[in-house]
Order: structure tokens, then C-alpha cells, then sequence
């Protein structure tokens, strides 16, 4: 087990590499120089000159990348043009409230998809079932921000309730900050939801055609013994797949749910920073979720090897 | 093919929504003899109205006509899905099949640099090129389309190395055709099912980001309607007049649930393994 994780790890580095390769080289492809379009029009000449300088614009494109390789080494993210800080510590920050979002997100989600997925599956074809496909395919269907903006549009119009503004730390408040998340959070886990129901119903389909299914069944077991006792661990590879998949989903589509919340967290501050053409932000950020979103997918695949001893590499 | 049209036909919900598509597209087509406004024309005394005869949908804050931006967003998305998904198909379908006929080290470089791509949640690769390039409907349609190579140069990888070792290739070497006529007339009609599949899922995926990037304000920008960027602002004028938000998301919601079904539609048609249970 610990040889498979250390073998799983050394196998990430050239995705590391190429990772950091092409978030770099896309935000050096900007067509002009990135240091009169931060400064604006009415930069003078020198003011350009000194923050090309100061961002090491002026040198080869593999040394700037080796000094920016050299720093993330050392945990030197470099520093925000816009307000000067240096950007690890923002990120790792803001990383935290998008962390208990998407973890908010992702257990409505899944609390949700997961027990209607295998009733769907169990009762397949009842008005159960048609009703939870149906509202699947909806799901996949609307994009989050529209769920978003339709959800503060119900509850404003309906109700007059809009959630607060000021981000709380969850353990400090767990009532306000559960105000403050909760729509957002619904909004991530209904377009979560969707997916991991679709592969729920269709994995249990498969497990409960088997004949270990049928050998459980004939010796007498109830329904819910041989769907939770037999089917749900043979069933689980896919919807864990899913899972973190969607997990990496999430962690991007918060951008988008961030602006639409106000939330100050990662996906916010990378937007703040492409408005703001703040290029050593979005490079940061970008890469930062990148390497999370790898780091989950190992995750699942080590999951993988409890769930189903049989995996060996 | 005759029997993929007799299939698709006894297939109601292929049909009904192939209905629906070509729906959208006559309209995004024809949006200037359909549309009863100019999209972009302010009727400055009727802002923030609902529905009346004059204005089928209502009004947004500088009088335009919602119907007519509706209208006229469908061809944005359009073009921006089918365009994006075919830069995404013409580089997989190179890119897979060069990897998976040729093997060894192409097969290895192509894929790891594949790898590299998928390790990004797709938005926000798309946000990182957008942002390098700058808002824009093309750049939006750059950024959309190589976000998406990787899933066709699987799709397509995994089609050829089905078929490489088959007969008809082996015979095809055997009468010394070329490498280029082997890989194009032999294998790639093989690989056209798988791909055909994949595209019609892409497009609905491809026009969900646009609206997502147009939504933050990095794709599509004013004053030309797309869908994502009246939801955003609309907004701020969403007590007023909900309807700003209500309409695009139905347009948005209708189209894209079409594609989604209309595409499961045509897997199960060609690939009977997926045949929905």
C-alpha cells in the first residue's frame, strides 16, 4: 500500500512539471507586454521599464520560468502587482473558505445523489426512477450560475431573505457562516448532485444484474441487506471516480459561484486578479488548483485500493 | 447508415429533440427576419418591462427587447459550441490517431501532454487562456476548443487501437498502401461512431462555458446578447424585473437539455454497450 502511494506520487511529477509548464507559458503568451497593460496608457516609459524589471520580463522566458520554478520550491509564489503582498499566504487563506464551501457543497450533493441513485436503480423504471432521471438530466443541464441567480431571485422575491454578506469563520459562528454558505453550497451540490445520481443508478444497475446478487438474494436476504450489504461496495469504483472528479469540478466552478455569492475566497481572488490583469495572481491561484485537483485524484485512487482489494499496480 | 436513420427514428427523444435543434438553429439562423427588434436598439421609455405585445418577454434596463436578445444569443452559443467543438474534434482526431497507430513515444508524448490538459478543472483552464488572450468571442472559442482535445484524442486513441490489428488494416499494409491512406481511408471511417457520440455530448458542455465565461464577463462582451451575460446583468435588476433572469436561463436550459439528450440519444444508438437500461 504505502509502495503503491509512493509510486503514485513519483508517477505525478512529470504531470507536476507539464502542469507548471503550461499555466506558465500561457499566461507569457499575453500578446503585448504585460507590464505596460498592468500600468495602463498614461505609464511613463520608465515607470514600464522598472516593473519589467522588477518582474524579471526583461530575461529569456526559461529563466523567468526557472526563477518562478525556484521560488514555488521555497513556497515563493512571488508577490500581487496590485497590492504588493505576497501571493501564497492570500492563497492559502482564501483556499480555506473555498475549501468549506466546496465541502459544504459536496455533502448536500452527494447526501442527496447517492441514497436517490441506488433507489432509482432498485426500482428501476417506477415513477421513482423516471422522476430522479429526469430531474438528473435538469441538473446537468441548467449551468450553476443561473441555478444561483434563480435560487436569490425565489428567495429575495418570495421570502425577503438575503444571505449576509461578511464571510465568518465556520468555527468561530457556525450559524451565520452556515447562513452565509448555504446558498451557495446548494447551488455547487444540485450540479454535483446530478452527476454522481446519473452514475450512481447506472453502477448499481450493473452490480444488481450480477450473479453473486442473485446468490444473495436466494439464500433469503432482504432487499436492503443485498443492495447495502452486497451491492454497494461492488458498486462503489465509479461513483468514487465521479466523486472526485466532481470534487476538482467544483474547486473550478467556484470561481463562477464565488462572483455570483460574493465570496472572498480562491476562485474570487484569481478573477479579482484577471480583471485586474494582476498575471503573477492568476499564475498562482491557477496552479495552486491544478495541484489540489491532482492531489484529489490520487486520493481516489487510493481509495480505490481499499474499496476493491483486489487493484494492485 | 440506413439502419443508424431507422434507429434514430423509432428513437422518440432522439427525434424530439434533433425537432427542438433544428428549431434553435433555423431561429439563431433566420434571427433577423424572426427577431421583431434589433437586439441592440434602446427603447429609452420602456425599460424594465414585462411581457406586453410590443415586447413578447419584456424589456431590459436600456429598453432592448429580451425576445430579440434571446434570439439573437442562441446564435452566439451556437456558433460558439458547434465552432469550439470542431477545433476540439479536428486536433483530437489528428492527435489520437497519430498516438494510438504509431504507439512507442508518440503515443507517450501525445499522451502525457493530454495528461497535463485534464489536469485542470476545464473552466478554469478556459478562464487562464481567456485571460492571456483577452474576452472575446473568438478567444472564447480558442479556449473552449483546446480545453476539450484531450476527450477526443482518448476517445478517438482508444478507437483506433480497437481496429489497428485488425485484418482489414493488416491487408491494407500488405498491398503497400501509405501510412496517410491507411490512417484516413482505412482506420478513420472506424473511429467516426465514437466521435460522432463524443461531439454531440461536447457541444452542450462547450456552450455551457461560454455562458459561464460570457456570465463572468470574459467571453462574449456587450452590447452583443449571449445568454450567460444578460443572467449577469440582469442581476442587479432582478427584483424589478425577473424576467431578465427567467428567459435566458430557459433558453439556455431547453437548448442545452437538448443536446444532452439528443447526444445519450445517439450513443445509444451507435454504441450498444451504453444501451440505456
Amino acid at each position: 500500500m504505502g509502495r503503491y502511494i509512493l509510486k503514485r506520487i513519483v508517477s505525478l511529477i512529470p504531470i507536476v512539471f507539464g502542469i507548471s509548464v503550461l499555466v506558465f507559458t500561457i499566461l507569457h503568451l499575453v500578446p503585448g507586454d504585460p507590464a505596460s497593460i498592468m500600468l495602463g496608457t498614461n505609464a511613463t516609459p520608465e515607470a514600464v521599464k522598472a516593473l519589467r524589471q522588477s518582474m524579471g520580463l526583461d530575461q529569456p522566458l526559461v529563466t523567468q520560468y526557472l526563477h518562478w520554478m525556484g521560488g514555488l520550491m521555497q513556497g515563493d509564489f512571488g508577490v500581487s502587482v496590485h497590492t504588493g503582498q505576497a501571493i501564497l499566504p492570500e492563497i492559502l487563506k482564501r483556499f480555506a473558505i473555498t475549501l468549506q464551501l466546496t465541502l459544504f457543497g459536496a455533502i448536500i450533493g452527494w447526501s442527496i445523489a447517492i441514497p436517490l441513485g441506488i433507489l432509482s436503480a432498485v426500482r428501476v423504471h417506477s415513477s421513482v426512477d423516471v422522476l430522479v432521471r429526469v430531474t438528473a438530466m435538469l441538473g446537468i443541464s441548467v449551468p450553476n450560475f443561473a441555478i444561483g441567480t434563480l435560487l436569490l431571485l425565489g428567495l429575495s422575491l418570495y421570502f425577503g431573505w438575503f444571505p449576509p454578506i461578511d464571510v465568518v469563520n465556520f468555527w468561530e459562528n457556525p450559524v451565520e457562516a452556515f447562513q452565509v454558505f448555504v446558498l451557495p453550497a446548494v447551488t455547487m451540490g444540485i450540479v454535483l448532485a446530478a452527476g454522481v445520481m446519473r452514475m450512481t443508478r447506472s453502477a448499481f444497475l450493473e452490480t444488481l444484474d450480477k450473479d453473486f446478487i442473485r446468490t444473495a438474494r436466494a439464500k433469503g436476504n432482504n432487499q436492503w441487506t443485498v443492495v447495502i450489504g452486497h451491492a454497494l461496495r461492488n458498486s462503489s469504483i465509479p461513483i468514487v471516480t465521479i466523486a472526485g472528479m466532481q470534487i476538482g469540478y467544483l474547486l473550478g466552478g467556484s470561481v463562477i459561484v464565488e462572483q455570483l455569492f460574493s465570496i472572498p475566497g480562491l476562485g474570487q481572488y484569481i478573477l479579482d486578479g484577471i480583471y485586474q490583469r494582476d498575471y503573477p495572481v492568476v499564475q498562482g491561484g491557477v496552479l495552486f488548483i491544478a495541484l489540489v485537483f491532482v492531489l484529489v485524484n490520487l486520493l481516489v485512487d487510493v481509495i480505490y485500493t481499499w474499496i476493491d482489494p483486489r487493484i494492485k499496480y | 447508415m440506413n439502419t443508424f436513420i431507422q434507429r434514430f427514428a423509432q428513437n422518440k427523444t432522439a427525434v424530439a429533440c434533433l425537432f427542438i435543434l433544428v428549431l434553435i438553429t433555423l431561429a439563431a439562423v433566420f434571427a433577423p427576419f424572426i427577431a421583431p427588434h434589433d437586439p441592440t436598439q434602446m427603447f429609452q421609455e420602456s425599460r424594465l418591462q414585462g411581457s406586453s405585445s410590443d415586447y413578447l418577454l419584456g424589456t431590459d434596463q436600456f429598453g432592448r427587447d429580451l425576445l430579440s436578445r434571446i434570439i439573437y444569443g442562441a446564435r452566439v452559443s451556437l456558433w460558439v459550441g458547434l465552432s469550439s467543438v470542431f477545433i476540439s474534434a479536428a486536433f483530437g482526431t489528428v492527435f489520437g490517431l497519430l498516438a494510438g497507430y504509431f504507439g512507442k513515444w508518440i503515443d507517450s508524448l501525445l499522451m502525457r501532454l493530454m495528461d497535463v490538459l485534464f489536469a485542470f478543472p476545464e473552466i478554469l483552464l478556459a478562464l487562464a487562456i481567456v485571460a492571456a488572450l483577452g474576452p472575446g468571442t473568438s478567444n472564447t472559442i480558442l479556449a473552449i476548443g483546446i480545453v476539450n482535445i484531450p476527450i477526443f484524442t482518448r476517445t478517438v486513441r482508444g478507437a483506433v487501437l480497437s481496429v489497428k490489428n485488425l485484418e482489414f488494416v493488416e491487408s491494407a499494409k500488405a498491398i503497400g498502401a501509405k501510412t496517410g491512406r491507411i490512417l484516413f481511408r482505412e482506420i478513420f471511417p472506424n473511429v467516426t461512431a465514437p466521435l460522432l457520440v463524443q461531439a454531440s455530448l461536447a457541444i452542450s458542455g462547450a456552450i455551457l462555458t461560454e455562458s459561464a465565461l460570457s456570465f463572468l464577463g470574459l467571453g462574449v462582451q456587450p452590447p452583443d446578447p449571449s445568454w450567460g451575460g444578460m443572467i449577469s446583468e440582469a442581476r442587479r435588476y432582478m427584483e424589478l424585473a425577473p424576467g431578465m433572469i427567467v428567459w435566458p436561463s430557459v433558453a439556455m436550459t431547453v437548448t442545452i437539455l437538448a443536446f444532452n439528450l439528443f447526444g445519450d440519444a445517439v450513443r445509444d444508438i451507435l454504441d450498444p454497450r451504453h444501451r440505456s437500461k
